[in-house]
C-alpha cells in the first residue's frame, strides 16, 4: 500500500484511501460494505469503479467524497485527511473541492438550471467567473435552457446540469455515481464525452462508479470491487476485456 | 439563501398556508385578550353626575390584605353597592380652607309612574342639594319642597310631566304621590340613570360627599387634606373604608356597574390568557415543526449539494421568522376586530355600560407578535436540528424510512408532564366559578402536551392492538396496519392536536352544560309555588296584602342580593333573604333547620359550607354588599344552592341592600285566586306581574343560558382554533404521502384499494384521538363538575356527544381524504419522479 503511494510521490494523488472499512449496523445483522480498501486516484485520470451489486462501490464513492465516514481507515483529499474534519468542515470542503453527480435526484426542483449550477458556489459565498460559467454551460449544451426548471428537462439533460454544477466550481476531483444508469445510449454517450473532455482538456480527475462496460471503456483505468475488497485494478482495456473481467468476478 | 427558501416554499403551498393560518389566528386571539385586558384596566366610566366636583369621598371598594410580612399584598375590589359615610364627616370637610362647597349625596332607586297607568321609569332619587355637582340647572319651575320633586328633562318627557303634574314614586316604604315642582337638565350629556330630586331623601344616610374646591387650589393638595380627615385602616385590616376619588376614578363611584364591567373585562383575559398563550404556543410549534419535517428530503438534498448544517438551519429559521411577521401583521387586525365585536356584544347584553370602549395601544399586538415570532423560530430551529445533522448519504436513500423515533428522555418527560396534568386536574376540583373555566383549559393543554410527548408509543400500542382487526380486512387492512405502526412517530403532532381538540371540546363545553343542567334541575325540584310575582320590586306591605287575599295558602318574599365572603378574599356569593314559611320552596336541607333562621343567623348551601369549612353551629364571617362586616351563626346546610342561592338569610337582614324592596314572591294559592292577586298587585306594587311556575322557570332557564355566554365565546374561539390546527396537521400529513402512494400504485394497488387503506388508517387514528381525547376530557370534566355542582355526574346532552364525535370524524375524514384524492389524480410515474 505504501508502495502505491510512493509510486506517485512526485505528484500527490487527488484522492487516496488507506485500509478503509465501512460497516452498517451492529451485532448479527451488521453489514460490511467495505472490508479494507487501499486505493489511490492520481490527478488527471478517469477511473471507473465496477462490481456486482453489493460490492460496495457506492459506499466507496461516498467515503472518498466525504459524504460518509468510514468505520476505520483513512481518506485523503490531496493532503487533507477527511477523518479529522467535522461535519461542517467536510461540507465546506465538499462544495469547493469536490464535484458529485448522483444517479438521480441531483437538482433542487424549486430552482432553475442556472441557479442549480451556481448553488454550491453561492452556498460557499464565492463568485464564479462568468466566462468559465458560460463555457461550462455551452459544453454541456444547455445555453438555451438556463431558465428552465428540472421538471421541464429530460433525464439526460438533468444529468448534464449536474455535471455542469460539478464542473463550475473547478473541483480537484469529480465523483459520479452511475451517471448514465437512467439514460438512453445517445444521452449516455453525450454525458461520457463530457466527462472525457473534462479530463483531457482541463486535467480534471474523474472517478465514476458504473456497472456498464461501455461506460467503463471511456476510462483510463478500471477498478473492480467484490465483497468490499479490490479484486482487479487494470489500465484501460477494451470493452470486451472489461466484460470478461466482470464475468470473472465472484458473484457472492 | 432567502430566495432559495422562498422558492422552496412556493412549491409547498399547503404547509405555508397551514403555518400562516396557525400563526395568524394565534396572534389574533392573544392580541384580543391583551386589548380586552387593557381596555378593562383603563376603563373608569365617565363622571357625569359628579362632573363639576373636584373630588369625591365614598366607600366604593373592598380592601383585601393577602399574605403576611414580606408577601403582603393589598388588593382593592369594587363593592357591589356603595357603603355609607359617617354624617359627621360632612361639616369637617366643609370646614377645610380649600373647599368651596361640600355636598352630601345619596341615591335611592325608585320607580316613577304617572298618576294613572303602569308605565314605570326606573330612576334614582337624590337630594336637591346635590344638583350642583353635575351641575343640573332648573329649566322650568322651582326647587322642590316637602311632597314635591324635580324631574330631569328626559324623565319628564317620557312621563309627559310638567311643573304642576302629579307623579307617583314607588319606594321601599310604599307608593307616594308627589307634585312636580320643576324640570332640571345638565349642560352636557346627562347621567345614564334618570334622576329625581327631592328636598330630603327617603333614607338619612350619606353615600357620597362631593367636594368643589376653591379656585386656585390644586386637586392633589385638596385630596391630601381631605384624606387626612378620613379614618385609616390598620395595616392588616380587611374591609370597606372611605377613600378620596379624583379625576377618572370618580366615574367608578358614580356607577357601581363600572367596577363590575372592569372586573369582567379584566377577569376574562386573566383567566383564559395564560391557557390561550399555552395553546397557541402548542399549535404554532406543532404546525411549524410538522412543515419542516415534511421537507426533510429537500433539506437533505441541500446538505448533499453543500449546504452546511448551520446554513440549512438558518434558512429554515429565517423562513419561519418571515412567515411569523407576515402572519402577525394580519392576525393583529383580526384580533382588533374580534375585541370590537366582543365589546358590542357586552354592551348589547347589558354586561357593561354603554361607555365601555376598546382602548387600543401598541403593547398587546407587540407582545402577541413577538411571542409568535419567538415560538415559530424556536420550533423551526428544533425541527431542523435533525434534518440538518443527517449525513447527506441518507438523503439519497430512496424510501423515506422512519427511524425509530423517540428516546427514553422523551418518554420520561412525557410521563412527568402527564403526572403534572393529573395533579392539576385534582387541584382543579377546588376552583370556583369563573376561574374554573381557565383552570380546565390549563389541564387539557397540559395533558395534550403529555400526549404529544408519549404519542409515538401510544400510536405503536394502538397499531399493535388494532393490528389483528385490521389485518382481517384483507390486503388493504394489512397495509393500513403496517403504515400505522411505521408512522407512529411522524403522526405524533397529528394525534396530539386531535386530542387537544376533543379534550377541549369535550370538557369545556360540558362543564357549562353540566352547571346549567344542575341549576335548572335544582330550581325545578325545589320550587313548589303555584305562582311567582316578579317585577321591579315589591314595597313594604305588599306581602301582607297578598296574604290577605282569600284562597292564598302561603306567600314567601325573597330578597335577592350578594354577600362577600371574608375568608375567601371577598368572593361573591349569591344570597337570598326569605320572609315567610318554607312551604313554597324546598331548599333540600341536609342538616339543621330553616325554622331557626332569625337575626344574626344564616343558612349555607353545601358547596359554600365546604369551601369555608363551616357546619351547623359554626360562624360565617362575611361582608354585606356595601362592605359592612358581619359574623353570622350557621343554622342549616342545604343542597339546592345552585338552583336558589348559596347563602340564605332572613329577609330583614338583606332588605337594605336591595333598597328595601322585595325582589320576588312565591305564592301557594288556588288557581282561581290569580285575578284577585293581580288586582292587589296593581294597587300596592304597580309594575309587578304574576306568572305561573312553568313560565317563571322558562325565564330562569333563558337567563342561565345568557350568563354562560362570555365563557362560551372564549371556549368556542379556542375550540375553533384547535380544530383548525388539527385539520392543518392532518392535511399536511396526507400531502406528505405523495411518493408513498405513487410507489403503491406502481406496485399494483388500485385507487379504490388505496382509499380503503387510507380510510382504515384514518379510522384508527381518529379512534385513538377520540379515546385519548375523551379520557383527557373526562379527567378534566369530572373533578370540576364535582367541585362546582356537588355531584360527579356531568350532564352531556345528546347533541353534545353527536357534535364532538361527529365533528371529529367529519373534519378528520375531510382533512385527510380530500388531499389524498387530489394526490391520486396525478400520474404515479410523475409523482414518484420529481419531488416529495
Amino acid at each position: 500500500m505504501q508502495a502505491i503511494i510512493e509510486r506517485e510521490t512526485q505528484v500527490q494523488p487527488a484522492v487516496a484511501l488507506q485500509a478503509v472499512r465501512k460497516s452498517y449496523g451492529r451485532g448479527p445483522s451488521a453489514v460490511t460494505a467495505l472490508n479494507g480498501v487501499d486505493l489511490a486516484f492520481p490527478r488527471g485520470t478517469f477511473t471507473a469503479v465496477m462490481g456486482p451489486s453489493g460490492s460496495g462501490k457506492s459506499t466507496l464513492l461516498h467515503c472518498a467524497a466525504g459524504l460518509d465516514r468510514p468505520t476505520s481507515g483513512h481518506v485523503w483529499l490531496g493532503d487533507t485527511e477527511l477523518g479529522t474534519l467535522s461535519e461542517t468542515q467536510l461540507t465546506k470542503l465538499r462544495r469547493t473541492r469536490i464535484g458529485f453527480v448522483f444517479q438521480a435526484f441531483n437538482l433542487v426542483p424549486a430552482l432553475n438550471v442556472r441557479e442549480n449550477v451556481l448553488l454550491p458556489a453561492r452556498l460557499a459565498g464565492r463568485r464564479i467567473d462568468r466566462r468559465w460559467l458560460a463555457d461550462v454551460v455551452r459544453r454541456v449544451g444547455l445555453e438555451d435552457r438556463l431558465r428552465h426548471r428540472p421538471a421541464e428537462l429530460s433525464g439526460g439533460q438533468q444529468q448534464r446540469v449536474a455535471i455542469a454544477r460539478a464542473l463550475a466550481v473547478r473541483p480537484e476531483v469529480i465523483f459520479c455515481d452511475e451517471p448514465t444508469g437512467a439514460l438512453d445510449s445517445q444521452a449516455a454517450a453525450g454525458v461520457l464525452d463530457l466527462l472525457r473532455e473534462a479530463v483531457d482538456r482541463d486535467g480534471q480527475t474523474v472517478v465514476m462508479v458504473t456497472h456498464d462496460p461501455v461506460a467503463a471503456s471511456y476510462a483510463d483505468r478500471v477498478v473492480c470491487l467484490a465483497d468490499g475488497v479490490v479484486v482487479h485494478d487494470v489500465p484501460a482495456p477494451g470493452v470486451t476485456a472489461i466484460a470478461e473481467l466482470l464475468a470473472e468476478v465472484p458473484k457472492w | 439563501m432567502v430566495t432559495l427558501a422562498w422558492r422552496m416554499l412556493r412549491q409547498r403551498p399547503t404547509s405555508v398556508i397551514a403555518t400562516f393560518v396557525a400563526l395568524c389566528l394565534g396572534v389574533g386571539i392573544v392580541t384580543a385578550c391583551g386589548v380586552l385586558l387593557e381596555s378593562g384596566i383603563r376603563y373608569h366610566g365617565t363622571a357625569q353626575r359628579y362632573a363639576a366636583s373636584t373630588l369625591l369621598v365614598a366607600v366604593d371598594d373592598l380592601r383585601i390584605v393577602n399574605g403576611h410580612g414580606e408577601n403582603r399584598e393589598v388588593d382593592h375590589y369594587g363593592l357591589p353597592s356603595r357603603g355609607h359615610l359617617d354624617a359627621v364627616l360632612l361639616p369637617q370637610v366643609a370646614a377645610l380652607p380649600g373647599v368651596r362647597a361640600a355636598v352630601a349625596d345619596s341615591a335611592t332607586p325608585a320607580q316613577v309612574l304617572p298618576a294613572i297607568g303602569t308605565s314605570a321609569v326606573a330612576a334614582q332619587v337624590h337630594p336637591w342639594a346635590s344638583a350642583v355637582l353635575a351641575p343640573f340647572t332648573l329649566r322650568a319651575g322651582v326647587a322642590p319642597g316637602a311632597g314635591q320633586a324635580v324631574l330631569d328633562a328626559r324623565t319628564a318627557a317620557r312621563l309627559g310631566a310638567r311643573p304642576g303634574s302629579v307623579v307617583r314614586l314607588l319606594l321601599a316604604g310604599g307608593v307616594r304621590a308627589v307634585t312636580v315642582s320643576g324640570i332640571a337638565a345638565t349642560v352636557g350629556a346627562p347621567p345614564a340613570d334618570p334622576t329625581v330630586f327631592v328636598a330630603t331623601p327617603p333614607s338619612g344616610r350619606v353615600d357620597v360627599i362631593g367636594v368643589i374646591g376653591a379656585s386656585g387650589v390644586s386637586t392633589a393638595a385638596l385630596a391630601h387634606e381631605v384624606d387626612a380627615l378620613l379614618p385609616h385602616p390598620s395595616r392588616d385590616a380587611d374591609g370597606a373604608f372611605p377613600r378620596v376619588y379624583t379625576g377618572a376614578a370618580r366615574g367608578m363611584v358614580e356607577t357601581p356597574e363600572v367596577a363590575q364591567a372592569r372586573e369582567l373585562a379584566v377577569a376574562l383575559p386573566s383567566v383564559f390568557g395564560g391557557c390561550t398563550l399555552f395553546i397557541a404556543a402548542l399549535v404554532i410549534a406543532g404546525t411549524v415543526g410538522l412543515s419542516v419535517q415534511q421537507r426533510h428530503r429537500d433539506i437533505a438534498l441541500l446538505r448533499a449539494i453543500g449546504a452546511t448544517p448551520r446554513q440549512v438551519r438558518r434558512m429554515v429559521v429565517r423562513e419561519a421568522a418571515v412567515l411569523a411577521v407576515l402572519a402577525s401583521a394580519s392576525g393583529v387586525w383580526a384580533g382588533f376586530a374580534g375585541v370590537w365585536w366582543l365589546r358590542d356584544q357586552f354592551v348589547h347584553r347589558g354586561m357593561t355600560p354603554a361607555d365601555f370602549t376598546v382602548r387600543v395601544s401598541w403593547l398587546p399586538p407587540l407582545v402577541a407578535a413577538t411571542g409568535a415570532l419567538v415560538i415559530a423560530v424556536v420550533a423551526a430551529w428544533v425541527a431542523s436540528l435533525r434534518g440538518s445533522r443527517i449525513r447527506p448519504t441518507e438523503a439519497l436513500v430512496e424510501s423515506s424510512v422512519e427511524r425509530r423515533s423517540g428516546g427514553w428522555l422523551r418518554l420520561l418527560l412525557g410521563l412527568i408532564v402527564l403526572g403534572g396534568g393529573v395533579a392539576l386536574a385534582i387541584v382543579a376540583q377546588q376552583s370556583r366559578g369563573d376561574q374554573a373555566a381557565g383552570v380546565a383549559v390549563g389541564v387539557v393543554a397540559t395533558l395534550a402536551t403529555a400526549v404529544w410527548l408519549i404519542a409515538p408509543w401510544l400510536n405503536r400500542c394502538a397499531a399493535a392492538l388494532a393490528g389483528a382487526g385490521l389485518r382481517a380486512l384483507g390486503v388493504t387492512g394489512r397495509l393500513a396496519a403496517a403504515n400505522a405502526a411505521a408512522s407512529a412517530g411522524r403522526l405524533a403532532p397529528v394525534v396530539s392536536s386531535l386530542v387537544l381538540a376533543v379534550g377541549l371540546g369535550g370538557s369545556m363545553w360540558f362543564v357549562q352544560t353540566s352547571i346549567a343542567h344542575r341549576t335548572a334541575e335544582q330550581s325545578h325540584a325545589g320550587l313548589r309555588a303555584d305562582f311567582v310575582v316578579t317585577g321591579p320590586g315589591l314595597p313594604a306591605g305588599s306581602l301582607a296584602a297578598l296574604r290577605d287575599v282569600p284562597g292564598v295558602h302561603a306567600v314567601t318574599g325573597v330578597v335577592q342580593s350578594v354577600m362577600l365572603g371574608r375568608s375567601e378574599g371577598g368572593t361573591q356569593y349569591t344570597a337570598q333573604g326569605i320572609d315567610g314559611s318554607g312551604a313554597t320552596f324546598d331548599l333540600g336541607v341536609t342538616s339543621g333547620s330553616l325554622a331557626d333562621l332569625g337575626p344574626g343567623t344564616v343558612a349555607l348551601d353545601r358547596l359554600t359550607a365546604d369551601a369555608v369549612h363551616a357546619h351547623v353551629g359554626s360562624e360565617f364571617r362575611a361582608w354585606y354588599p356595601d362592605g359592612t362586616p358581619v359574623a353570622l351563626r350557621v343554622v342549616a346546610v342545604y343542597s339546592r344552592g345552585l338552583g336558589f342561592a348559596a347563602v340564605t338569610l332572613p329577609a330583614q337582614a338583606l332588605a337594605p341592600y336591595a333598597s328595601g324592596l322585595t325582589s320576588l314572591a312565591f305564592v301557594n294559592a288556588d288557581p282561581s285566586t290569580r285575578p284577585g292577586l293581580a288586582r292587589v298587585l296593581g294597587r300596592v306594587a304597580p309594575g309587578a306581574s304574576i306568572v305561573d311556575r312553568s313560565d317563571y322557570q322558562a325565564v330562569l332557564d333563558k337567563h342561565l343560558a345568557q350568563n354562560a355566554w362570555s365563557n362560551q365565546v372564549i371556549v368556542g374561539v379556542l375550540l375553533c382554533y384547535v380544530a383548525i390546527a388539527a385539520v392543518n396537521s392532518l392535511a399536511m400529513a396526507a400531502m406528505g404521502r405523495r411518493r408513498e402512494l405513487a410507489t403503491l400504485r406502481l406496485a399494483g394497488t388500485t385507487r379504490t384499494q388505496i382509499l380503503r387503506m387510507v380510510r382504515a388508517e384514518q379510522a384508527l387514528l381518529l379512534t385513538v384521538g377520540l379515546v385519548i381525547g375523551g379520557a383527557v376530557a373526562a379527567a378534566t370534566l369530572l373533578p370540576m363538575v364535582r367541585g362546582l355542582t356537588g355531584t360527579a355526574t356531568p350532564y352531556i346532552p345528546l347533541t353534545g356527544w353527536a357534535s364532538v364525535i361527529g365533528g371529529t370524524v367529519l373534519l378528520g375524514s375531510l382533512a385527510t381524504l380530500l388531499p389524498i384524492r387530489r394526490l391520486l389524480r396525478v400520474n404515479p410515474v410523475e409523482a414518484i419522479g420529481v419531488r416529495d
